[in-house]
Formats: C-alpha cells, structure tokens, sequence
C-alpha cells in the first residue's frame, strides 16, 4: 500500500530529518518503528502523511506518487488524507472545536458525508472510545489519557485505511496506556495497515507484526 | 494576577464558569438541562434578547424604560444564588464607579441629569452582560453566534483564539516559576534587573512556541481534510421556554416606543 524509496529529508535549516529511507507497508500489518529521541521518527510520519515532503526519493501510495504538487489540489488532498489517519504525538494540538462530540464529527463533515451518517459514526465512536460521559465537555480541558482517546476516536471516525500513531503512549499513566494498547490491538484487522511508533517494548511485543528501528544517523532498518 | 487571568481565560475556553456546580456537573456541558426557565431557552435567543434590551435601553431617551429594564436586571439578580450574585456586582461596580468618577465634573459644570443618565444606562448594560455572562458560557455564545448565522469559520477562530491565550498564559506561567525558582536576587528584590531581563527571554519563548502551535493545529486541520467550513454537531430543538424568551423582545420593544423612546 505504502512504499518509500530512498526518501532523504532535511528541515529548512540544514537538520537532517531522514537518511535514505526504504520502507514498504501492505495492508493488514501492525508495523511498529523504534528508535531513540530525536532519531528522525516523528519526521517519517510527517512525510507519510504528507505534511513534509522529502528532497529526494520516492513515495508511492497505491502506485500513485505522493508530491506536493499532487497535494496541493485540494480534492486530492482529501482523498489521500481520508485513507491516511495519523495521531499526533501531542494530542493538545490535534484538538481544537469546544465539545469532544464537535471534534469526532469536524473530519465527518469536511468529507461531506451525510448527515445521519455523521450522527452514526460520532456515536459509533463515543461509545468505541468511553467518551460519551464527556460528550459536551471542551477537550481542552480533558485529561492527558482523555485527550488521547479523543484524539484517536477523531482519527478513527474518518475510518482511514492507515493509521499512523506517534508515541499514543507518550505522557500516560499505566491505566491510560494499558487502555490505548487494549483500544490499539482491537483496531488490528485485515484491512487496516497500523504504522506506530512507541518506546513501550510491552505494546510493540504484543502488537508488531513486524518491527523496525530508527539510528541517529536518521536511517531505517528492520528490528529483526 | 496571571492566575485570575488565567483562570478567567480557562472559564471562557471551558465555558462552564457556575461555582455552584458540583465537580461533576462542572464542565459537563449541558445549557438545556439547567435548572430555570429563562436558561432553558435557546442561547441565541436569549443573547439577542439581552443585546436587544442593552441596545433600546441605550437609544431611549427616558429615564422610565432604562429604569424598568434596570428594574427587571436588578429582579433577576435577587434571584441568584449568592455567590452568583456577589459575582455579577463584582463585574458591575467597579465600571460603574470609574464611569461616575468620569462624569463627576459634570455635576460641578451644572449638568447633574447627565451624570445620572448616563450612569443610569451604564448601569443597566453592564448589569444585563454580567447576568448574560452567569447564565451563557462562553461556548453556549460562541454556539448562538452561529445560529445567528455568523459564519462557523469565524467562531472556530475565536474559539480557537481562546484556548492559544489559555495555552500560551499556561506556558508563560510555567516558566516565569522556572525563572523564578532559578533567580535568587541580592536583599530579596522581587523586581531585579536579570528577572527583567530574563522577562525578555519568556516572552520570545512564547512568541516561537505561539507559531509551532499555530502550525501544528494547521497540520491536524489539513489531516482531517479541513476545507474552509466547520460545522458544529449539537442541534438546539424548540421548547416553551424559547417563546417566553421570544415574546420579550416584542414587549421590551413595545415598552420602549410606549414610553415614548
């Protein structure tokens, strides 16, 4: 579904970001990506999202080549972001309408789905997640593990095909993060590629179907 | 002092700012569950009734209609709980007292109608926002500035503008502790030259961090396939108390060309 070849990104000041990354991803995988801080992961997932584009290499989703030109037409950019859902590792910036049920439904409406379908997948996904005690509440003002969940049943009610989820367990307490893998594992199925990034060995141990880890020098290799 | 700020700005962020509400009721947004008639009508109709009643009070040119929508304000304070109430004066003497004090000259140049005429309509603006701010949070406003057809767009913005001050106070806040845990100044001076300084440094920390922010909402936006309309999820259905809410503004606006404006 997602390949990468030969992908070298470097930020506008000079910084490496990624070293001549190779990386193919089917569909049905639970793929886990380990690595140090700073070692250039949450900049892969940027790219895979389209929302950093490498000086050099390659990215093909579905065959089709993934470029800032090809997403700067908006319709475009809609349909790749609908198959594409990616939890930011801060979840307090991926969160901005005034009610958790507001933020479940604002990527509904922008895909122009209609209305009763809307309703459906936002309750779908409130009960999914145990958010529909704090329906109304701002999410500004939920817990760390709260946002979280808010966050990925956001990304979940867009019912992407990959999910791409950097560090769902950064900043949670025990509780939070056996919730989140429970909720993680329970997404793995044959028809959704899971790309994540984790330090928690635990989550990667019980989830990954293969693992890769990232060095210093910003280069990806197989784990195994 | 930044804490008052700061907590004010969470008030407005959470719009759930009534003391009396229990922790669980607190932030449980439900403005159609609460308890009394007037805060069971639609907020947008109560908003442009409060609007409504600021504006006509402001164009009469008597004093009995600014006296009898003073009068029904001063009714509806006496009937809040006291912490509420001690709230709204709170919010409502201190503008008041500076506008006296602005037009006290007037008294001693021979104008003293202008002085209370004045403070009179003061007065009653600031009353009607005060009970307007206890019984509509900051969410319920934002949501009937919507139904008022503002565009959607715009109120995510403001609604947005809001929670950046919350974050960004938060952010100054913690690092201004930082900075003072690390800067012992000479004799106990609070207000030394290198906390100044230092000040200086907060501020552009801020300034950058405001920007990475602003970016990183941008690219959540672009991944949700934000394309420019935004629409909210909650729909207000009609009740009995949106018609007594709705016959106000044509007997305030009776009442105001019977008293002859």
């Amino acid at each position: 579904m997602i390949q990468l070849h030969d992908i070298t990104y470097h930020y506008p000041d000079g910084t490496p970001g990624l070293s001549h990354v190779d990386l193919t991803l089917h569909k049905g995988e639970c793929c886990v990506v380990t690595g140090p801080n700073g070692c250039g992961k949450s900049t892969l997932f940027r790219v895979l999202n389209g929302l950093a584009f490498p000086q050099s290499g390659s990215y093909l989703l579905d065959g089709q080549p993934v470029t800032e030109r090809s997403l700067r037409s908006r319709s475009n950019a809609a349909a790749f972001h609908r198959r594409i859902g990616y939890l930011f590792q801060n979840s307090e910036a991926q969160l901005f309408t005034r009610s958790v049920e507001d933020e479940i439904a604002f990527g509904l409406w922008q895909l122009d789905l209609p209305e009763e379908e809307v309703h459906a997948r936002t309750e779908k996904y409130l009960r999914m997640l145990s958010l529909e005690a704090m329906r109304h509440r701002a999410p500004f003002h939920l817990s760390g593990g709260e946002k979280k969940r808010c966050a990925l049943a956001a990304v979940l009610a867009m019912e992407p095909e990959a999910l791409i989820l950097d560090e769902p367990l950064g900043g949670l307490d025990e509780e939070g993060q056996q919730w989140i893998s429970d909720c993680i594992r329970s997404l793995k199925g044959p028809d959704r590629l899971i790309l994540l990034a984790t330090h928690s060995r635990s989550l990667a141990d019980s989830i990954a179907d293969r693992r890769l880890t990232m060095d210093k020098d910003h280069r990806l290799y197989s784990a195994e | 002092m930044t804490e008052t700020i700061l907590r004010v700005l969470a008030l407005l962020a959470e719009g759930d700012d009534d003391p009396a509400l229990s922790p669980g009721q607190k932030g449980r947004y439900s403005p159609y569950g609460r308890q009394g008639l007037l805060r069971r009508a639609a907020p947008p109709l109560r908003l442009v009734t409060v609007l409504w009643c600021i504006l006509l009070s402001a164009l009469s040119r008597n004093a009995v209609f600014t006296t009898g929508i003073l009068a029904a304000g001063l009714l509806r304070l006496a009937l809040l709980p006291g912490r509420s109430l001690i709230r709204v004066l709170q919010r409502v003497l201190p503008p008041l007292g500076f506008s006296v004090l602005i037009l006290l000259p007037g008294v001693f140049l021979g104008h003293p109608r202008t002085m209370l005429t004045i403070s009179l309509k003061v007065l009653t603006s600031l009353l009607l926002l005060a009970l307007m701010s206890i019984d509509l949070s900051w969410k319920e406003v934002t949501a009937s500035l919507g139904a008022l057809h503002l565009p959607q767009v715009l109120i995510l913005t403001l609604d947005m503008t809001i929670r950046f001050l919350v974050l960004m106070g938060r952010l100054c806040q913690s690092m201004y502790e930082a900075l003072t845990l690390r800067t012992v100044s000479a004799g106990g001076r609070r207000y030394d030259r290198a906390r100044m300084e230092a000040a200086g440094g907060i501020l552009g920390t801020v300034f950058l961090r405001s920007g990475e922010m602003a970016a990183e909402v941008t690219e959540a936006m672009e991944c949700r396939c934000f394309n420019g309309t935004f629409r909210t999820y909650e729909k207000h259905r009609l009740c009995g108390a949106d018609l007594v809410c709705g016959l106000l503004l044509p007997l305030v606006t009776a009442a105001f060309f019977i008293t002859g404006r």
